[in-house]
Protein backbone atom coordinates (compact mmCIF):
# COMPACT_ATOMS: atom_id res chain seq x y z
CA UNK A 1 0.00 0.00 0.00
CA UNK A 2 2.64 1.91 1.08
CA UNK A 3 4.58 1.57 -2.60
CA UNK A 4 1.29 2.86 -4.42
CA UNK A 5 0.74 5.71 -2.58
CA UNK A 6 4.48 7.15 -3.16
CA UNK A 7 3.89 6.54 -6.61
CA UNK A 8 1.72 9.93 -6.64
CA UNK A 9 4.05 11.53 -8.58
CA UNK A 10 3.78 9.95 -11.71
CA UNK A 11 7.05 9.28 -13.74
CA UNK A 12 5.70 12.16 -16.18
CA UNK A 13 5.68 14.74 -13.60
CA UNK A 14 9.02 13.15 -12.19
CA UNK A 15 10.90 13.47 -15.32
CA UNK A 16 9.64 17.27 -16.02
CA UNK A 17 10.96 18.12 -13.01
CA UNK A 18 14.40 16.09 -13.42
CA UNK A 19 14.77 17.52 -16.57
CA UNK A 20 14.12 21.06 -15.15
CA UNK A 21 16.97 20.68 -12.75
CA UNK A 22 18.96 19.29 -15.04
CA UNK A 23 18.49 22.55 -17.53
CA UNK A 24 19.10 24.38 -14.68
CA UNK A 25 15.79 26.63 -14.44
CA UNK A 26 14.20 24.33 -11.88
CA UNK A 27 11.88 26.79 -8.94
CA UNK A 28 12.16 26.05 -5.25
CA UNK A 29 8.60 25.00 -4.97
CA UNK A 30 9.49 22.61 -7.99
CA UNK A 31 12.67 21.34 -6.29
CA UNK A 32 10.78 21.00 -3.02
CA UNK A 33 8.28 18.92 -4.71
CA UNK A 34 10.81 16.70 -6.55
CA UNK A 35 12.68 16.15 -3.34
CA UNK A 36 9.67 15.11 -1.38
CA UNK A 37 8.34 12.90 -4.03
CA UNK A 38 12.04 11.21 -3.85
CA UNK A 39 12.15 10.39 -0.71
CA UNK A 40 8.58 7.90 -0.08
CA UNK A 41 9.58 6.44 -3.75
CA UNK A 42 12.52 4.35 -3.93
CA UNK A 43 12.65 3.33 -7.85
CA UNK A 44 12.47 7.14 -8.30
CA UNK A 45 14.91 7.21 -5.93
CA UNK A 46 17.25 5.08 -7.49
CA UNK A 47 17.13 6.57 -10.88
CA UNK A 48 17.18 9.78 -9.94
CA UNK A 49 20.87 9.46 -8.17
CA UNK A 50 22.05 7.50 -11.10
CA UNK A 51 21.04 10.06 -13.89
CA UNK A 52 22.82 12.57 -11.74
CA UNK A 53 25.79 10.10 -11.38
CA UNK A 54 25.97 10.26 -15.02
CA UNK A 55 25.31 13.78 -15.63
CA UNK A 56 28.90 14.79 -13.58
CA UNK A 57 31.29 15.33 -16.16
CA UNK A 58 33.63 12.85 -17.74
CA UNK A 59 36.95 12.70 -15.44
CA UNK A 60 40.33 11.11 -16.95
CA UNK A 61 40.01 13.06 -19.97
CA UNK A 62 43.01 13.06 -22.23
CA UNK A 63 44.53 16.34 -20.21
CA UNK A 64 45.17 19.82 -21.81
CA UNK A 65 48.36 21.32 -21.81
CA UNK A 66 47.05 25.16 -21.15
CA UNK A 67 50.07 26.59 -20.41
CA UNK A 68 51.88 24.69 -23.34
CA UNK A 69 48.60 26.27 -25.33
CA UNK A 70 48.85 29.90 -24.42
CA UNK A 71 52.58 29.93 -25.25
CA UNK A 72 51.96 28.45 -28.93
CA UNK A 73 48.83 31.07 -29.29
CA UNK A 74 51.39 34.33 -27.86
CA UNK A 75 53.75 33.37 -30.43
CA UNK A 76 51.38 32.83 -33.21
CA UNK A 77 50.21 36.47 -32.32
CA UNK A 78 53.53 37.71 -32.24
CA UNK A 79 54.26 36.34 -35.68
CA UNK A 80 51.57 38.03 -37.46
CA UNK A 81 52.52 41.18 -35.77
CA UNK A 82 56.05 40.05 -36.80
CA UNK A 83 55.21 38.71 -40.15
CA UNK A 84 53.47 42.04 -41.29
CA UNK A 85 55.63 44.59 -39.68
CA UNK A 86 53.07 46.00 -38.02
CA UNK A 87 54.44 48.41 -34.99
CA UNK A 88 54.17 46.51 -32.37
CA UNK A 89 51.59 47.99 -29.94
CA UNK A 90 53.25 45.91 -27.23
CA UNK A 91 55.75 48.13 -25.30
CA UNK A 92 58.60 45.66 -23.92
CA UNK A 93 57.97 45.01 -20.51
CA UNK A 94 61.29 46.77 -19.29
CA UNK A 95 59.54 50.21 -20.99
CA UNK A 96 56.67 49.58 -19.41
CA UNK A 97 56.39 51.23 -16.43
CA UNK A 98 58.15 54.58 -17.75
CA UNK A 99 55.15 55.60 -20.01
CA UNK A 100 52.50 57.33 -17.83
CA UNK A 101 49.15 55.30 -18.63
CA UNK A 102 47.13 58.24 -20.42
CA UNK A 103 50.49 58.03 -22.99
CA UNK A 104 49.74 54.29 -23.24
CA UNK A 105 46.32 54.89 -24.13
CA UNK A 106 47.60 57.59 -26.67
CA UNK A 107 50.26 55.73 -28.34
CA UNK A 108 47.80 52.37 -28.63
CA UNK A 109 45.69 54.98 -30.41
CA UNK A 110 47.47 56.48 -32.81
CA UNK A 111 49.33 52.87 -34.05
CA UNK A 112 45.71 51.61 -33.91
CA UNK A 113 44.88 54.40 -36.63
CA UNK A 114 47.72 53.88 -38.40
CA UNK A 115 47.81 50.39 -38.13
CA UNK A 116 44.04 49.95 -38.51
CA UNK A 117 43.50 49.31 -41.86
CA UNK A 118 46.12 47.03 -43.27
CA UNK A 119 45.34 45.24 -39.80
CA UNK A 120 41.97 44.50 -40.72
CA UNK A 121 42.79 44.17 -44.39
CA UNK A 122 45.70 42.02 -44.57
CA UNK A 123 46.50 40.52 -40.86
CA UNK A 124 42.96 39.12 -39.38
CA UNK A 125 43.71 35.64 -38.22
CA UNK A 126 40.75 34.81 -40.40
CA UNK A 127 42.54 35.78 -43.26
CA UNK A 128 46.12 34.13 -42.66
CA UNK A 129 45.00 30.30 -41.71
CA UNK A 130 41.65 30.58 -43.12
CA UNK A 131 41.89 27.52 -45.50
CA UNK A 132 42.43 23.94 -43.89
CA UNK A 133 43.78 20.35 -45.34
CA UNK A 134 43.82 17.77 -43.12
CA UNK A 135 44.96 13.61 -43.63
CA UNK A 136 42.44 11.11 -41.69
CA UNK A 137 44.35 7.65 -40.96
CA UNK A 138 45.77 7.81 -44.42
CA UNK A 139 48.88 9.52 -45.73
CA UNK A 140 47.32 12.40 -47.86
CA UNK A 141 48.96 13.92 -50.87
CA UNK A 142 48.11 17.14 -52.46
CA UNK A 143 48.72 20.11 -54.60
CA UNK A 144 48.30 23.71 -53.42
CA UNK A 145 47.01 26.92 -55.36
CA UNK A 146 51.10 27.59 -56.23
CA UNK A 147 51.85 24.20 -57.36
CA UNK A 148 54.23 23.71 -54.03
CA UNK A 149 53.01 19.71 -53.78
CA UNK A 150 52.69 18.38 -50.01
CA UNK A 151 52.82 14.82 -48.64
CA UNK A 152 51.04 14.99 -45.13
CA UNK A 153 51.33 12.02 -42.69
CA UNK A 154 48.05 10.59 -40.82
CA UNK A 155 46.29 12.97 -38.71
CA UNK A 156 48.29 15.83 -39.92
CA UNK A 157 46.90 18.89 -41.06
CA UNK A 158 48.30 21.95 -43.07
CA UNK A 159 46.13 25.31 -42.53
CA UNK A 160 47.34 28.32 -45.31
CA UNK A 161 46.00 31.83 -46.50
CA UNK A 162 43.62 32.54 -48.59
CA UNK A 163 44.61 33.26 -52.53
CA UNK A 164 48.18 30.83 -51.36
CA UNK A 165 50.94 32.48 -53.37
CA UNK A 166 50.14 35.39 -54.47
CA UNK A 167 50.88 37.89 -51.64
CA UNK A 168 51.73 35.49 -48.74
CA UNK A 169 52.65 31.48 -48.39
CA UNK A 170 52.29 30.96 -44.85
CA UNK A 171 51.46 27.67 -43.87
CA UNK A 172 50.61 26.17 -40.10
CA UNK A 173 51.30 22.72 -39.41
CA UNK A 174 50.57 20.40 -37.39
CA UNK A 175 51.73 16.52 -37.34
CA UNK A 176 54.64 15.58 -40.40
CA UNK A 177 54.62 16.96 -43.83
CA UNK A 178 56.81 16.76 -46.72
CA UNK A 179 56.91 20.12 -48.74
CA UNK A 180 58.05 20.34 -52.08
CA UNK A 181 57.83 24.07 -52.49
CA UNK A 182 57.10 25.66 -55.97
CA UNK A 183 60.17 27.98 -56.75
CA UNK A 184 58.71 31.84 -56.15
CA UNK A 185 61.54 34.34 -54.68
CA UNK A 186 59.27 37.25 -54.69
CA UNK A 187 56.67 35.38 -52.25
CA UNK A 188 58.76 33.69 -49.36
CA UNK A 189 56.95 30.19 -47.90
CA UNK A 190 56.67 30.17 -44.19
CA UNK A 191 56.23 26.57 -42.59
CA UNK A 192 54.94 27.50 -38.58
CA UNK A 193 55.18 24.45 -36.81
CA UNK A 194 55.00 24.16 -33.02
CA UNK A 195 55.62 27.54 -32.77
CA UNK A 196 59.56 26.86 -34.85
CA UNK A 197 58.92 28.28 -38.15
CA UNK A 198 60.86 27.38 -41.47
CA UNK A 199 61.16 30.29 -44.17
CA UNK A 200 62.05 29.19 -48.10
CA UNK A 201 62.54 30.25 -51.32
CA UNK A 202 62.02 26.91 -53.37
CA UNK A 203 63.25 23.59 -52.31
CA UNK A 204 61.89 20.26 -50.66
CA UNK A 205 61.87 19.12 -46.80
CA UNK A 206 60.41 17.54 -44.49
CA UNK A 207 59.29 18.87 -41.19
CA UNK A 208 58.05 16.36 -38.26
CA UNK A 209 56.38 18.31 -35.82
CA UNK A 210 53.90 15.00 -34.56
CA UNK A 211 55.80 15.66 -31.21
CA UNK A 212 56.84 18.43 -29.21
CA UNK A 213 60.23 18.67 -30.54
CA UNK A 214 60.33 19.84 -34.07
CA UNK A 215 62.22 18.07 -36.81
CA UNK A 216 63.22 19.51 -40.20
CA UNK A 217 64.66 17.43 -42.64
CA UNK A 218 66.12 19.66 -46.04
CA UNK A 219 66.55 17.45 -49.13
CA UNK A 220 66.94 20.15 -52.07
CA UNK A 221 67.41 24.10 -51.76
CA UNK A 222 67.68 26.13 -48.90
CA UNK A 223 65.50 27.08 -45.50
CA UNK A 224 65.74 28.87 -41.97
CA UNK A 225 64.53 27.59 -39.17
CA UNK A 226 63.91 29.92 -36.16
CA UNK A 227 62.85 28.87 -33.20
CA UNK A 228 59.57 31.19 -32.46
CA UNK A 229 59.13 29.91 -28.76
CA UNK A 230 62.17 31.68 -27.50
CA UNK A 231 62.75 35.04 -28.04
CA UNK A 232 66.11 35.35 -28.70
CA UNK A 233 66.60 32.02 -30.98
CA UNK A 234 68.92 32.26 -33.85
CA UNK A 235 67.80 32.09 -37.19
CA UNK A 236 69.71 29.06 -38.83
CA UNK A 237 70.44 28.50 -42.16
CA UNK A 238 69.98 24.96 -43.18
CA UNK A 239 72.12 23.43 -46.18
CA UNK A 240 70.67 20.26 -48.44
CA UNK A 241 71.08 17.12 -46.53
CA UNK A 242 70.77 18.12 -43.16
CA UNK A 243 68.50 17.83 -40.24
CA UNK A 244 67.55 20.49 -37.27
CA UNK A 245 66.24 19.07 -34.08
CA UNK A 246 64.64 21.95 -31.92
CA UNK A 247 63.98 20.39 -28.57
CA UNK A 248 60.79 22.03 -26.74
CA UNK A 249 62.12 23.31 -23.95
CA UNK A 250 61.53 26.81 -22.35
CA UNK A 251 63.92 25.83 -19.43
CA UNK A 252 66.76 25.66 -21.44
CA UNK A 253 69.35 28.93 -20.64
CA UNK A 254 71.46 28.99 -23.35
CA UNK A 255 70.42 29.00 -26.84
CA UNK A 256 71.96 25.59 -27.90
CA UNK A 257 68.97 24.01 -28.12
CA UNK A 258 68.59 22.83 -31.48
CA UNK A 259 71.12 20.13 -32.81
CA UNK A 260 72.17 19.95 -36.94
CA UNK A 261 72.83 16.43 -37.88
CA UNK A 262 73.22 15.16 -41.60
CA UNK A 263 70.76 13.18 -43.44
CA UNK A 264 72.15 9.22 -43.69
CA UNK A 265 70.87 7.86 -46.98
CA UNK A 266 70.68 4.05 -46.98
CA UNK A 267 70.86 1.82 -49.23
CA UNK A 268 68.41 2.84 -51.83
CA UNK A 269 69.57 6.10 -51.48
CA UNK A 270 66.30 7.58 -49.54
CA UNK A 271 66.75 9.08 -46.34
CA UNK A 272 64.44 7.58 -43.63
CA UNK A 273 63.05 10.84 -42.82
CA UNK A 274 61.58 10.81 -46.09
CA UNK A 275 60.52 7.24 -46.51
CA UNK A 276 57.24 7.66 -45.40
CA UNK A 277 56.11 9.42 -48.43
CA UNK A 278 56.36 5.92 -50.46
CA UNK A 279 53.98 4.87 -48.29
CA UNK A 280 50.46 4.29 -49.30
CA UNK A 281 48.40 7.60 -49.53
CA UNK A 282 45.31 8.90 -50.83
CA UNK A 283 44.77 12.18 -52.75
CA UNK A 284 40.99 13.82 -53.14
CA UNK A 285 40.02 16.42 -56.06
CA UNK A 286 43.58 16.73 -57.40
CA UNK A 287 44.70 17.96 -60.91
CA UNK A 288 45.55 15.16 -63.34
CA UNK A 289 48.89 17.42 -63.85
CA UNK A 290 49.15 17.12 -59.65
CA UNK A 291 48.88 13.64 -60.10
CA UNK A 292 51.50 13.34 -62.70
CA UNK A 293 54.24 15.40 -60.18
CA UNK A 294 53.33 13.04 -57.54
CA UNK A 295 53.61 9.89 -60.22
CA UNK A 296 56.72 11.22 -61.46
CA UNK A 297 58.60 11.22 -57.82
CA UNK A 298 56.85 8.12 -56.63
CA UNK A 299 57.87 6.29 -59.55
CA UNK A 300 61.25 8.09 -60.65
CA UNK A 301 59.59 8.51 -64.11
CA UNK A 302 58.67 11.80 -66.28
CA UNK A 303 55.65 12.34 -67.12
CA UNK A 304 54.11 14.22 -70.57
CA UNK A 305 50.40 15.12 -70.79
CA UNK A 306 49.72 15.47 -74.23
CA UNK A 307 45.75 16.42 -73.78
CA UNK A 308 45.29 19.90 -72.24
CA UNK A 309 41.75 18.85 -70.97
CA UNK A 310 43.18 15.53 -69.09
CA UNK A 311 45.44 18.36 -67.18
CA UNK A 312 42.80 19.69 -65.61
CA UNK A 313 40.52 17.16 -65.02
CA UNK A 314 40.57 16.37 -60.95
CA UNK A 315 40.85 12.66 -59.29
CA UNK A 316 40.24 11.69 -55.85
CA UNK A 317 41.84 8.22 -55.13
CA UNK A 318 44.25 6.22 -53.08
CA UNK A 319 47.77 4.51 -53.44
CA UNK A 320 48.79 1.53 -51.56
CA UNK A 321 51.46 -0.48 -53.34
CA UNK A 322 50.74 -0.18 -57.13
CA UNK A 323 52.78 -0.10 -59.37
CA UNK A 324 52.56 2.61 -61.96
CA UNK A 325 50.76 0.46 -65.13
CA UNK A 326 48.62 -0.42 -62.35
CA UNK A 327 47.65 3.14 -61.36
CA UNK A 328 47.32 4.56 -64.34
CA UNK A 329 44.94 1.81 -65.15
CA UNK A 330 42.87 2.69 -62.35
CA UNK A 331 42.96 6.38 -63.52
CA UNK A 332 41.81 5.62 -66.69
CA UNK A 333 38.67 3.97 -65.36
CA UNK A 334 37.26 7.57 -64.48
CA UNK A 335 38.59 9.62 -67.18
CA UNK A 336 39.61 7.50 -70.11
CA UNK A 337 42.90 8.18 -71.99
CA UNK A 338 45.94 6.53 -73.23
CA UNK A 339 49.26 6.00 -72.33
CA UNK A 340 52.67 4.91 -73.41
CA UNK A 341 55.59 3.58 -71.41
CA UNK A 342 59.37 3.54 -72.75
CA UNK A 343 61.74 3.59 -70.31
CA UNK A 344 61.49 6.16 -67.99
CA UNK A 345 59.33 8.40 -69.89
CA UNK A 346 55.25 8.33 -69.97
CA UNK A 347 53.50 9.81 -72.73
CA UNK A 348 49.89 10.51 -71.78
CA UNK A 349 47.15 11.32 -74.47
CA UNK B 1 51.79 42.47 -7.57
CA UNK B 2 49.13 39.85 -8.35
CA UNK B 3 46.31 40.55 -10.21
CA UNK B 4 43.55 40.84 -8.70
CA UNK B 5 41.04 39.55 -11.46
CA UNK B 6 43.49 36.33 -11.91
CA UNK B 7 42.12 35.21 -8.54
CA UNK B 8 38.71 35.90 -8.87
CA UNK B 9 36.56 32.93 -10.19
CA UNK B 10 33.44 33.69 -11.63
CA UNK B 11 32.20 33.74 -14.57
CA UNK B 12 30.29 37.41 -14.87
CA UNK B 13 33.93 38.68 -14.68
CA UNK B 14 34.42 37.44 -18.48
CA UNK B 15 33.14 40.85 -18.87
CA UNK B 16 35.77 42.98 -16.31
CA UNK B 17 38.79 40.94 -18.72
CA UNK B 18 37.30 41.64 -22.33
CA UNK B 19 37.85 45.12 -21.11
CA UNK B 20 41.08 45.15 -19.37
CA UNK B 21 42.14 42.99 -22.60
CA UNK B 22 40.91 45.69 -24.48
CA UNK B 23 43.61 48.10 -23.17
CA UNK B 24 46.64 45.83 -23.58
CA UNK B 25 46.39 43.75 -20.37
CA UNK B 26 48.26 40.91 -21.28
CA UNK B 27 47.65 39.31 -17.91
CA UNK B 28 43.97 39.48 -18.20
CA UNK B 29 44.54 37.61 -21.78
CA UNK B 30 46.60 35.16 -19.27
CA UNK B 31 43.70 34.89 -17.17
CA UNK B 32 40.78 34.30 -19.33
CA UNK B 33 43.27 31.72 -21.47
CA UNK B 34 43.50 29.86 -18.01
CA UNK B 35 39.96 30.18 -17.11
CA UNK B 36 38.13 28.83 -20.14
CA UNK B 37 40.69 27.59 -22.18
CA UNK B 38 39.87 23.89 -21.08
CA UNK B 39 36.14 24.20 -20.83
CA UNK B 40 36.10 25.54 -24.49
CA UNK B 41 38.23 22.91 -25.66
CA UNK B 42 35.63 20.47 -24.25
CA UNK B 43 33.06 22.40 -25.93
CA UNK B 44 34.71 21.98 -29.13
CA UNK B 45 35.11 18.56 -28.75
CA UNK B 46 31.50 18.28 -29.30
CA UNK B 47 32.12 19.23 -32.63
CA UNK B 48 35.21 17.98 -33.77
CA UNK B 49 36.36 14.69 -33.35
CA UNK B 50 40.49 15.25 -32.89
CA UNK B 51 41.61 16.36 -30.31
CA UNK B 52 44.17 18.69 -31.38
CA UNK B 53 41.56 20.46 -34.17
CA UNK B 54 39.27 20.89 -31.10
CA UNK B 55 42.25 22.55 -29.23
CA UNK B 56 43.48 24.53 -32.36
CA UNK B 57 40.11 25.38 -32.88
CA UNK B 58 40.32 27.25 -29.71
CA UNK B 59 43.52 28.96 -29.72
CA UNK B 60 42.18 30.37 -33.26
CA UNK B 61 39.80 32.15 -30.99
CA UNK B 62 41.83 33.42 -28.68
CA UNK B 63 44.40 34.70 -31.20
CA UNK B 64 41.39 36.69 -32.85
CA UNK B 65 40.25 37.93 -29.45
CA UNK B 66 43.73 39.49 -29.34
CA UNK B 67 43.67 40.93 -32.25
CA UNK B 68 40.53 42.06 -32.13
CA UNK B 69 40.65 43.46 -28.63
CA UNK B 70 39.50 46.63 -29.60
CA UNK B 71 36.06 45.47 -30.66
CA UNK B 72 36.25 43.57 -26.96
CA UNK B 73 33.90 46.18 -25.06
CA UNK B 74 31.03 46.32 -27.47
CA UNK B 75 30.42 42.56 -26.61
CA UNK B 76 27.24 42.23 -24.34
CA UNK B 77 27.61 38.59 -23.41
CA UNK B 78 31.80 37.68 -23.60
CA UNK B 79 31.16 34.08 -22.60
CA UNK B 80 28.37 33.44 -24.99
CA UNK B 81 30.40 35.39 -27.32
CA UNK B 82 33.36 32.66 -26.67
CA UNK B 83 31.43 29.45 -26.71
CA UNK B 84 29.72 30.70 -30.53
CA UNK B 85 33.11 31.47 -31.87
CA UNK B 86 34.47 28.74 -30.69
CA UNK B 87 31.62 26.81 -32.32
CA UNK B 88 31.78 28.33 -36.00
CA UNK B 89 35.74 27.71 -35.62
CA UNK B 90 34.99 24.45 -35.53
CA UNK B 91 32.00 24.46 -38.30
CA UNK B 92 34.66 25.76 -40.38
CA UNK B 93 36.85 23.25 -40.14
CA UNK B 94 34.31 20.58 -40.74
CA UNK B 95 33.52 22.01 -43.94
CA UNK B 96 36.91 22.41 -44.85
CA UNK B 97 37.71 18.63 -44.47
CA UNK B 98 34.31 16.86 -44.89
CA UNK B 99 36.01 13.78 -44.03
CA UNK B 100 36.04 14.22 -40.68
CA UNK B 101 32.89 12.82 -38.87
CA UNK B 102 31.59 14.56 -36.06
CA UNK B 103 32.54 12.76 -32.37
CA UNK B 104 30.73 9.17 -32.14
CA UNK B 105 32.97 8.03 -29.74
CA UNK B 106 33.73 8.89 -26.23
CA UNK B 107 36.75 8.49 -24.67
CA UNK B 108 36.78 4.94 -22.22
CA UNK B 109 36.65 6.74 -19.13
CA UNK B 110 39.30 4.91 -17.34
CA UNK B 111 38.49 4.74 -13.91
CA UNK B 112 35.64 6.02 -11.88
CA UNK B 113 35.41 7.36 -8.62
CA UNK B 114 34.67 4.00 -6.92
CA UNK B 115 36.77 2.52 -4.84
CA UNK B 116 35.91 -1.23 -5.24
CA UNK B 117 37.00 -3.00 -8.52
CA UNK B 118 33.28 -4.71 -8.21
CA UNK B 119 31.41 -1.17 -8.02
CA UNK B 120 33.47 0.23 -10.44
CA UNK B 121 32.99 -2.31 -13.04
CA UNK B 122 28.98 -2.69 -12.10
CA UNK B 123 29.10 1.30 -12.46
CA UNK B 124 30.77 1.18 -15.79
CA UNK B 125 28.50 -1.18 -17.42
CA UNK B 126 26.09 1.05 -17.21
CA UNK B 127 27.90 4.25 -17.70
CA UNK B 128 28.52 2.90 -20.98
CA UNK B 129 24.91 1.83 -21.64
CA UNK B 130 23.96 5.72 -20.88
CA UNK B 131 27.05 6.63 -22.77
CA UNK B 132 26.02 4.75 -25.99
CA UNK B 133 22.49 5.99 -25.75
CA UNK B 134 23.28 9.70 -25.60
CA UNK B 135 25.38 9.28 -28.84
CA UNK B 136 22.77 7.66 -30.53
CA UNK B 137 20.30 10.64 -29.95
CA UNK B 138 19.58 13.24 -32.35
CA UNK B 139 22.42 15.73 -33.05
CA UNK B 140 21.54 18.56 -31.53
CA UNK B 141 19.76 16.99 -28.89
CA UNK B 142 22.90 15.35 -27.76
CA UNK B 143 24.72 18.48 -28.40
CA UNK B 144 22.84 19.97 -25.80
CA UNK B 145 23.04 17.16 -23.10
CA UNK B 146 26.95 17.10 -23.89
CA UNK B 147 26.91 20.89 -23.61
CA UNK B 148 25.08 20.74 -19.92
CA UNK B 149 26.62 17.48 -18.99
CA UNK B 150 30.66 18.37 -20.02
CA UNK B 151 30.24 22.49 -19.68
CA UNK B 152 28.57 22.51 -17.12
CA UNK B 153 25.89 25.36 -18.61
CA UNK B 154 22.07 25.38 -18.35
CA UNK B 155 19.73 25.20 -21.04
CA UNK B 156 19.29 28.93 -21.23
CA UNK B 157 22.86 29.08 -22.41
CA UNK B 158 22.90 26.14 -24.68
CA UNK B 159 20.18 27.75 -26.33
CA UNK B 160 21.66 31.22 -27.04
CA UNK B 161 25.07 29.24 -28.15
CA UNK B 162 23.44 27.41 -30.12
CA UNK B 163 20.67 29.81 -31.75
CA UNK B 164 17.81 28.13 -31.03
CA UNK B 165 14.74 28.78 -28.48
CA UNK B 166 15.17 28.03 -24.71
CA UNK B 167 12.31 25.97 -24.76
CA UNK B 168 13.60 23.57 -27.60
CA UNK B 169 16.39 23.54 -25.49
CA UNK B 170 14.24 22.12 -22.83
CA UNK B 171 12.55 19.91 -25.03
CA UNK B 172 15.66 18.38 -26.16
CA UNK B 173 16.80 17.65 -22.06
CA UNK B 174 13.52 16.43 -21.43
CA UNK B 175 13.49 13.98 -23.98
CA UNK B 176 17.32 12.84 -23.62
CA UNK B 177 16.40 12.43 -19.50
CA UNK B 178 13.31 10.09 -20.40
CA UNK B 179 15.76 7.87 -22.48
CA UNK B 180 17.86 7.99 -19.74
CA UNK B 181 15.54 7.04 -17.30
CA UNK B 182 14.55 3.93 -19.15
CA UNK B 183 17.87 2.47 -19.59
CA UNK B 184 18.25 3.00 -15.68
CA UNK B 185 14.67 1.70 -14.95
CA UNK B 186 15.64 -1.70 -17.01
CA UNK B 187 18.86 -1.48 -16.45
CA UNK B 188 18.08 -1.88 -12.45
CA UNK B 189 15.67 -4.33 -13.14
CA UNK B 190 12.44 -2.07 -12.65
CA UNK B 191 11.80 -2.29 -16.32
CA UNK B 192 8.16 -1.41 -17.13
CA UNK B 193 6.91 -5.11 -17.99
CA UNK B 194 8.53 -6.45 -14.49
CA UNK B 195 7.05 -3.87 -12.83
CA UNK B 196 4.44 -5.44 -10.99
CA UNK B 197 6.49 -9.11 -10.26
CA UNK B 198 9.02 -7.26 -8.98
CA UNK B 199 6.49 -5.27 -7.18
CA UNK B 200 5.16 -8.57 -5.55
CA UNK B 201 8.31 -10.17 -4.50
CA UNK B 202 9.20 -6.49 -2.81
CA UNK B 203 6.20 -6.83 -0.87
CA UNK B 204 6.53 -10.80 -0.40
CA UNK B 205 10.22 -9.54 1.42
Amino acid sequence: MNIKQANRMTKKTFLHLLAKEISGNISCDEKRRLDENLKKNKVLHEVYTETHRFMKPEHNRPAVNVEARLNEVWNRINTIYDENIIPSNNPDTGKRGLLPLWARVAVTVAILLLAGYFAYRMVTPEDLYTETITATDENLYTVLDDGTQVWMGKHSQIAYNKRFGIKNRSIRLSGEAFFDVAHNPAVPLTVLANGVSVTVKGTAFNVNASQPDVEVALIRGWVTVKDMRRKDSPEVLLHPNQKMMVRNGNTVSDNSNYTILSLVQAGDSIVPETRWLNDALVFRKQRFAGIAKLMESRYNVSIDIVNPQLREQRFTGSIKNETLPQMLDALKQSYPFSYEITDKIVIIR
Amino acid sequence: MINPIVLSKTDSNTKQLFLEISTENRDAFNALFHRKYEKLVRFAQNFVAVNSLAEEAVSDVFVSVWINRDKLPAIDNPDTYLYVSVKNRCLNTLRSKPYTVAIDEQPDIKKTEYDTPHKEMEYRELYEKLNRLINQLPEQQRLVFRMIKENGLSAKECARILNISVRTAETHVYKAVKKLEEEITAYLGYSPKKKTTKRMIMLAL
